[in-house]
């Protein structure tokens, strides 16, 4: 090779690299782990609120039996966190309540809930339509649920409602929101973080996962059992879950950017989680449409879902299109309202293969 | 070929010096030599002191409409006593931005101007409850309870209240009297010793009367922002649509006063006078320590954005709470449009006169 083109070769790629590097000396100074793993996390209030719910949940779940009578006042007591009345088996601490986190638009919805499934948990008769009661799977014998007069698993609409309308909406919204994400970024006080880091990891513990996930998948809560089990077909778990991480260290090594870059992955991933679970539980109830039990628990499960999707400030369909699912299901857009005994099966695969579209899950949507 | 080559090399040597380029505007002084006190005397005089005034005197105005009312019940007092209301509620809108000091002593936004009323509590109080118009923080008083008051229901039923239920002028009554004496003490204590300090506390630190004019202006935007729009419109709340929460509801002057807002807030930007006049205002400090947006004045971007955030409103049909309801786009557009003006105010001004924002939105809880 002559020299008089070598000088200008090395010129340019010492121009090159002045261009790469010169602009990158604070951009690179900080390491995205492979796990959760900061200093001075901290969650304790997301932990008492998904423990709340777990308890919730096991004591509606008591009612699939023929006998057992739900009080609503005790669920309305655990919805607001009224000790006394709550009757907790853990401890929690006064001021950390499911009900005041709840999206204040719809947090007095679920009274009727409560309500509902109290009243349904009275009957002594197998349901039907008009007919609340307990219903047992004929494809499943060990599965029985408790149905309301117009088939809808309460238990399942308040647990994914709440999902959705608390756990969802309090990570996506309110801690990723501008609000929260312009809180203090710079005083540490020994043994603690930032506020902003603080505020980042609650929205982590809504997620429900363990801070050394995945390679730790014991103890998974809600979201965090969902993105597991949606994992197989939707393989986001990691985009997920790295969002989280990469927000949090961009976060510490104060690059706002980075961070709501992090955000928007974390909004999306996330909401794709919510859509796969609505795809897999209409196709779920779609399969085994001629078995009462299943049908009506997975299309409660599924509304459940779709309901929740209303909840992130960054989802890709309107509150319009929500409602116009929920309505497709159920016959109504507002829980009181909708029947699922006049659901057809058309109606599913239609509302199936719509949001699907919505989301471009057409082709995984009849795997999930 | 090598020439080509070198040209190629210089052009790229000439990206990296302006790829990260510093910045290359003039240097800022914060405008330390400019003559604050003037600059706060037009506040004063042309500004503070006249609005307050003229909202004092619309007060009035509706209060002795109200006696009128009381002492003869009939629709022609009522229609009166409604018109003095949509006046002194327009006056409001120009002392809102500057709801510091006396006022903020006095309570004087939330005895006035807290929104949505809390219905609820407003029956409560007609059916006989207990009204305590000074008790802080409540939302069953000022203009949005006398909204509902006399504009909820017809002209008959106010009538007949107005016989037949004691408590109903007692409500009344209580709350513009609280509102009178509380927008009187914040005149006083501006025409008094607070308004002769203001003129003196020059420098731009927390505190300093720069700081507060800056301060109240940006904050007053943003709660225009967020509460006569971004809230009812479901632009900050997930789409989930809450028209009942727009200011006004029932007299449907939702989109009059957000009008008025606006303009307030230009005019409080400009250092004019509610009826026109030009002073010396924190635009024209901008201009003075040469402020720029990209290539053009900020004075000038910031005033411009004025003009397309008021042109958006005018677009818009009143009542609001409908439009929210069948037109919600429209309203979220001109909610963007209103948008675009915070950064300038509350991050571009501040920054260039060396004033830190010192307000916060909402003291939020975290666990």
């Amino acid at each position: 090779m002559k020299s008089a083109k070598l000088v200008p070769m090395l010129l340019t790629s010492l121009v090159f690299l002045a261009v790469w590097t010169g602009c990158s000396k604070e951009e690179d100074a900080y390491v995205i782990p492979d796990t959760y793993n900061f200093d001075n996390v901290n969650y304790t209030g997301q932990l008492q609120r998904i423990s709340m719910l777990n308890e919730m949940k096991a004591y509606m779940s008591l009612a699939s039996n023929n006998g057992f009578v739900l009080d609503a006042d005790r669920l309305k007591a655990m919805y607001s966190n009224d000790m006394e009345a709550a009757q907790w088996s853990g401890n929690y601490d006064d001021s950390k309540q499911l009900k005041s986190k709840t999206f204040e638009g719809v947090r007095d919805d679920f009274a009727f809930c409560f309500d509902r499934i109290a009243e349904a948990s009275q009957s002594t008769v197998p349901s039907s339509n008009g007919q609340a009661g307990r219903v047992q799977s004929t494809v499943n014998p060990d599965k029985t649920y408790l149905l309301d007069a117009n088939g809808l698993e309460q238990a399942q609409i308040i647990q994914k409602g709440l999902m959705g309308a608390c756990f969802y909406y309090q990570a996506t919204a309110v801690y990723m929101g501008a609000e929260k994400m312009s809180a203090d970024n710079s005083y540490r006080e020994e043994g603690s973080a930032t506020l902003m880091e603080h505020y980042w990891d609650e929205a982590f513990g809504y997620l429900g996962l363990p801070t050394d996930y995945p390679t730790n998948v014991e103890g998974l809560q809600f979201w965090g059992s969902y993105l597991e089990k949606r994992n197989a077909v939707l393989e986001n778990r990691e985009d997920l879950y790295n969002s989280l991480i990469k927000g949090r260290a961009a976060i510490s090594a104060n690059l706002l950017g980075d961070r709501d870059e992090a955000i928007e992955t974390a909004r999306h991933e996330w909401e794709k989680l919510v859509v796969a679970c609505a795809l897999h539980y209409l196709n779920d109830s779609y399969e085994h449409f001629e078995d009462l039990a299943l049908k009506a628990h997975g299309l409660s499960e599924a509304i459940g879902f779709i309901y929740s999707l209303q909840f992130n400030p960054s989802k890709r369909i309107t509150n319009q299109r929500v409602e116009h699912y929920l309505a497709a299901i159920g016959g109504a857009a507002s829980f009181p309202e909708m029947n699922l005994y006049a659901t057809s099966k058309e109606d599913l695969l239609q509302v199936r293969d719509e949001l699907a579209a919505d989301y471009g899950f057409e082709e995984l949507k009849s795997d999930f | 070929m090598s020439k080509l080559l070198y040209g190629f090399l210089l052009s790229l040597t000439g990206l990296y010096f302006c790829s990260c380029g510093s910045d290359n505007g003039p240097v800022n002084s914060c405008g330390a030599d400019y003559d604050q006190v003037a600059l706060f005397s037009n506040y004063v005089e042309q500004l503070i002191i006249p609005n307050y005034e003229n909202f004092h005197e619309d007060l009035q105005a509706l209060s002795l409409a109200m006696d009128d009312l009381s002492a003869m019940g009939n629709q022609e007092n009522l229609l009166l006593v409604q018109e003095k209301f949509r006046t002194a509620y327009k006056s409001w809108q120009w002392v809102a931005g500057f709801q510091f000091g006396p006022a903020d002593e006095q309570e004087l936004r939330s005895s006035c101007n807290n929104f949505p009323a809390n219905r609820d509590q407003i029956e409560f109080i007609l059916a006989g409850g207990d009204f305590d118009p000074g008790l802080s923080e409540q939302y069953e008083r000022g203009f949005p309870a006398l909204d509902y008051l006399l504009f909820k229901n017809d002209a008959e039923w106010v009538l007949s209240e107005l016989e037949g239920n004691s408590q109903f002028s007692i409500y009344m009554f209580g709350i513009i009297e609280l509102m009178l004496s509380r927008s009187e003490a914040t005149l006083q204590a501006w025409r008094g010793e607070y308004g002769d300090n203001f003129l003196t506390n020059t420098g731009s630190a927390a505190g300093s009367s720069l700081s507060l004019l800056i301060n109240n202006l940006s904050k007053q935007y943003e709660r225009i922002k967020s509460e006569k729009i971004g809230l009812p419109s479901g632009e900050l709340t997930l789409q989930f649509t809450y028209p009942e929460r727009v200011e006004a509801v029932h007299s449907g002057l939702s989109l009059a006063l957000l009008q008025e807002s606006l303009k307030a807030s230009k005019y409080q930007f400009e250092g004019r006078s509610r009826l026109g006049s030009q002073g010396m205002g924190l635009a024209e400090y901008l201009e003075y320590v040469n402020a720029k947006k990209g290539d053009q004045a900020l004075k000038t971007v910031i005033l411009d954005q004025y003009d397309l955030a008021l042109q958006e409103v005018a677009s818009l049909a009143e009542p609001l709470s409908e439009t929210i309801e069948n037109n919600t786009s429209s309203v979220v557009d001109t909610y963007n449009e209103i948008s675009q003006q915070v950064i300038h105010l509350k991050t571009d001004m501040p920054s260039v006169l060396c004033v830190s924002i010192t307000y916060v939105d909402n003291p939020s809880d975290s666990d």
